[in-house]
């Protein structure tokens, strides 16, 4: 063949390839894939705690064109409740996970075999499988510390001859542990006295009167999640009179949790944001789906720190209260 | 720099000498007009392309500012009733009220009642903060700080004028069920009295923000990429689809700059992406509503143009290289067939077939060359007989040479023979010279078999033993083989006579002549060997130089000579054929005819007479193959 020939076909051969390519940008640019499918577990679904981790969802799913199946989840007790949950959002499609970790326990969910066929991000703690997924929350022993920093604040920088209670229970134990072990090394370095330390708190409302026993032996109470915070407003409204002198402090978002901060009952409240957490755990996901971006890095969320005086200013206002848009 | 740049041209001054080389015409046709319709496409392409993002952008700006004037005049006229609220509450209401002894409340609920979809609160506040009057009724946060909210202390600040702030957080009332709202507030200080005294107090109206953002939701109902976002005077973002991502610094918006933006539309740069942005500013507010539209969203639509462009014009291009390649075809070919006929007659083919064909042009051209080439032939053949014409009368001229010498002498013999009353040897001689005539005459033939030859050799031979009264031997050594073949006559006698003359005439001892006759392969070879006086080499080198006519065969004989019978056998079949001459003083001289085997028929015969001996052996070469 000469090289003008040669020429002649690659030219031809050129001009073939770019007219398949714009058929092919054509034909592939007007259809729009299916939205990938991502299922969110966590514990307690319809939980006010989660109304912003939705919202961040939402949004998210929305920007990335990702379905979103939030499951609807009651109080799960055990990881074998929760590994029913996965399988059966597996089982229905779905490419992607981001699950709230129940338990941290050596029987811990597997989420190794199938599950590592799909996008998976854990929410608040990796649980205790280290390495092995990307975690999006917060820093919990910072938490824990911020906690101290504003309780020592609020006393004038002294914490000696306080007794101090800590619930620090319901789920996600570890994250739980974490707060604890940030707010535990910030108070002793202080002398605190901490009175008590419970993990748990199921079936604490049949027992208000001990409660209101402890709650006579602390004149602090820290309560390291949103649902112990919640508690902590029952059993310290229910304690009347009796429970004022306690200074409440909690971790949480919910609207109750800020309610009761706006009406003094909660002095400091530390709010993880948890809309920036269910955004980019969902940003995460699918971008990890749409780009088949490798292994999916851990993403750390910020948290405020708010008291009845600052809880208006414009940039906590815009966290504590969400525009439902 | 300099220098790589001076490397960069010379390397592209190399690149376009070599394409500078002599093309074929179909590949110069066809690149050139490769290039200058791809040049010509792919401009047009992008003009269309260019003139067709223009007319977009032109469309989506005039687009974005009616979605954007409409949204104006929606929000307007929402923020005026707001306006009316306010005022109808101060100055049919508050202005005509003693509040010493009447309450506001009953008409504050009867506006809030009439507007509640779009607000959430009514509520008149003394300049010291006290809550006068609220609808609807509600319980007032306790230890409360109004007057340093933003709305109280903008509308104390700026009395006569109407306020609106910012989205905040309702903070004011406490709602049981843990309810908080967004609210835009609308606040001007109004003036309260009591008992005649008038004092300094604020009307606050809490609008819904969710009014506000479902009249601005419209705007940005479809799912493209532009939306519209409203902002204060100062940048501070009001409403934006995507609010809760600003607040979260999770998306960022260029508000700060779009604040100095006149009404209009402009393209703006932001965060490495281009957009067109359009301006309006809200009546009496001081917002602005700006519509974005992404450069990359408009190119959403323009991605698909630019395929269909890039398509267009790589269909149109591959028509083009076909076409090129076709018409340049159409326009070459004739042409290249023409060259081809040409390159035939140069390797020497007189009868080429010439290509008539391809435009009246090229048509012209082959009819043109083809009557050259009839006309050169022509010439040729002409030339071809005038040499041949030439040829046979130097032959007559040559042949014409042997007569009158030999006839002479072999008379002077036969005459001295019948004077010496030898009248039997005068008969012999007189037989053998008609027998000798009769082969030279050959009526008129200068071909004849070697047989013929050799017996006119014989002839001659008799008559030169009787005139040299035998001083030498004569042998006859012919193969068979070679009896049959044709020779140029006359050829053998002539050297015969010079081995007499030459040879054995003055020699002491017997002289002995041999004539031999054999074939080798294609070649025959008639030798005539004498054992005569020889001669050195240089003369033997002279004898066939034509520049040496004045050779022996000049002086005596015949007078016909060496150089006559080469060139005659020379003229008649070409080199290497003739004479081929070896002598040693003393010893004898050998003379040896070189001639072609061609057997002696009638064909070959009339061929030779005709001097196309090439033609013999062409045939033979045919045959052999």
């Amino acid at each position: 063949m000469s090289r003008n020939k040669l020429f002649f076909f690659m030219l031809v051969f050129f001009c073939v390839f770019v007219i398949a390519w714009a058929s092919y940008g054509m034909i592939v640019g007007e259809k729009e894939g299916e939205p990938y499918q991502v299922s969110v577990i966590v514990n307690d679904s319809n939980n006010d705690r989660w109304i912003a981790l939705r919202q961040g969802l939402e949004q998210a799913a929305k920007d990335y064109h990702v379905d979103l199946n939030y499951v609807s989840t009651g109080k799960l007790e055990s990881y074998e409740e929760e590994h029913a949950l996965l399988q059966r959002e597996l089982e229905n499609g779905a490419e992607g996970i981001i699950i709230q970790m129940v338990s941290d326990e050596p029987e811990t969910l597997d989420l190794t075999g199938a599950f590592m066929q799909v996008a998976v991000v854990l929410l608040e703690s990796d649980g205790g499988l280290e390495d092995s997924h990307a975690v999006v929350g917060s820093d919990n022993e910072e938490i824990g510390r911020a906690m101290a920093d504003a309780i020592i604040r609020d006393f004038q920088g002294t914490l000696a001859g306080k007794k101090i209670g800590i619930l620090s229970g319901g789920s996600s134990g570890l994250a739980m542990r974490q707060r604890n072990q940030g707010l535990t090394e910030a108070l002793q370095e202080q002398d605190a006295l901490i009175a008590w330390d419970i993990s748990h708190i199921d079936g604490l409302l049949d027992e208000q009167k001990e409660q209101i026993a402890w709650m006579s032996l602390a004149d602090i109470i820290i309560a390291l999640d949103n649902d112990g915070t919640e508690r902590m407003i029952d059993v310290i409204q229910a304690g009347g009179d009796e429970s004022s002198d306690c200074a409440l402090y909690g971790v949480g978002g919910s609207e109750k949790a800020v309610y009761y901060l706006d009406k003094g009952v909660i002095r400091t409240l530390v709010v993880p944001n948890e809309f920036k957490m269910g955004y980019q755990s969902m940003e995460a996901i699918a971008n990890q789906l749409q780009h088949q971006t490798g292994q999916l890095e851990d993403y750390q969320v910020d948290y405020l720190v708010i008291n009845k005086d600052n809880m208006y200013d414009k940039k906590n206002q815009k966290l504590l209260f969400p525009i439902v848009q | 720099m300099k220098k790589r740049f001076e490397n960069f041209y010379r390397k592209l001054l190399s690149c376009f000498q070599a394409y500078r080389k002599p093309q074929s015409i179909q590949v110069t046709i066809s690149i050139s007009f490769t290039i200058v319709s791809t040049i010509c496409m792919a401009t047009l392409g992008i003009s269309l392309y260019n003139s067709f993002v223009n007319t977009v952008e032109h469309t989506m700006s005039q687009s974005g500012e009616q979605i954007l004037d409409q949204t104006a005049i929606n929000l307007e006229t929402y923020l005026r009733s707001m306006r009316r609220i306010s005022d109808a509450m101060y100055y049919s209401v508050i202005k005509d009220k003693n509040l010493a002894r009447d309450t506001l409340d009953e008409e504050m609920n009867l506006l809030y009642e009439a507007n509640k979809g779009n607000l959430i609160s009514i509520a008149c506040y003394t300049n010291s903060g006290e809550l006068v009057a609220a609808a609807p009724v509600a319980t007032e946060k306790e230890h409360i700080d109004v007057v340093h909210q933003e709305w109280f202390e903008e509308a104390v600040g700026q009395m006569e004028n109407i306020h609106f702030s910012t989205p905040h957080v309702q903070n004011l009332f406490d709602e049981v069920n843990f309810r908080y709202y967004w609210v835009v507030s609308l606040s001007q200080a109004v003036e309260l009295t009591r008992n005649g005294n008038s004092t300094l107090g604020v009307l606050l109206v809490d609008m819904n923000y969710s009014s506000i953002e479902q009249l601005l939701n419209k705007a940005n109902m479809d799912n493209s990429s532009d939306y519209v976002y409203l902002m204060d005077s100062d940048g501070e973002i009001i409403y934006h689809p995507k609010q809760k991502l600003l607040y979260m610094d999770l998306y960022e918006e260029n508000s700060l700059a779009a604040a100095n933006y006149e009404d209009g539309s402009r393209q703006e740069q932001f965060r490495g992406e281009k957009r067109l942005v359009t301006v309006k500013t809200v009546g009496y507010t001081g917002w602005k509503l700006v519509s974005v539209v992404p450069m990359k969203g408009l190119g959403g639509g323009l991605s698909d143009m630019r395929l269909v462009m890039i398509l267009f014009v790589s269909l149109a291009m591959l028509m083009t290289i076909i076409l090129n390649q076709l018409i340049s075809a159409r326009i070459a070919k004739p042409l290249q067939r023409l060259n081809e006929s040409v390159k035939e007659l140069e390797t020497g083919n007189m009868n080429p077939d010439i290509y008539l064909g391809g435009s009246l042009e090229v048509e012209h051209l082959g009819r043109t060359l083809q009557s050259t080439v009839a006309q050169l032939r022509q010439l040729m053949s002409d030339i071809v007989v005038e040499q041949e014409e030439k040829r046979k009368s130097e032959m007559d001229a040559l042949q014409s040479q042997i007569n009158p010498h030999f006839l002479y002498n072999t008379l002077d013999s036969i005459v001295w023979m019948i004077e010496g009353e030898r009248y039997e040897d005068a008969v012999f001689m007189i037989t053998q010279l008609a027998s000798l005539f009769r082969i030279s005459l050959s009526r008129g033939k200068t071909i004849i078999s070697v047989e013929d030859e050799m017996k006119h050799a014989k002839n001659y031979m008799n008559i030169q033993k009787i005139r040299y009264k035998n001083i030498f031997s004569i042998v006859f050594l012919i193969d068979e083989n070679v009896l049959n073949c044709c020779t140029v006559k006359l050829i053998v006698q002539p050297l015969l006579e010079n081995a007499i003359y030459y040879g054995v005439e003055y020699m002491d001892g017997d002289g002995e002549i041999e004539v031999k006759g054999y074939r080798r392969g294609r070649d025959v070879y008639l030798e005539v060997r004498d054992n005569g006086l020889g001669m050195p080499e240089e003369t033997v080198r002279e004898l066939l130089n034509e520049k040496n006519q004045n050779g022996r065969g000049r002086k005596r004989g015949s007078g016909v000579g060496l150089l006559n019978v080469h060139n005659r056998i020379r003229l008649r079949f070409g080199a290497p054929y003739g004479l081929e001459i070896e002598s040693q003083p003393d010893e004898g001289t050998t003379v040896r005819i070189h001639l072609p085997y061609i057997s002696y028929e009638t064909e070959n015969v009339a061929l030779l007479e005709e001097g196309r001996f090439r033609q013999i052996k062409e045939g033979e070469h045919h045959v052999k193959e």
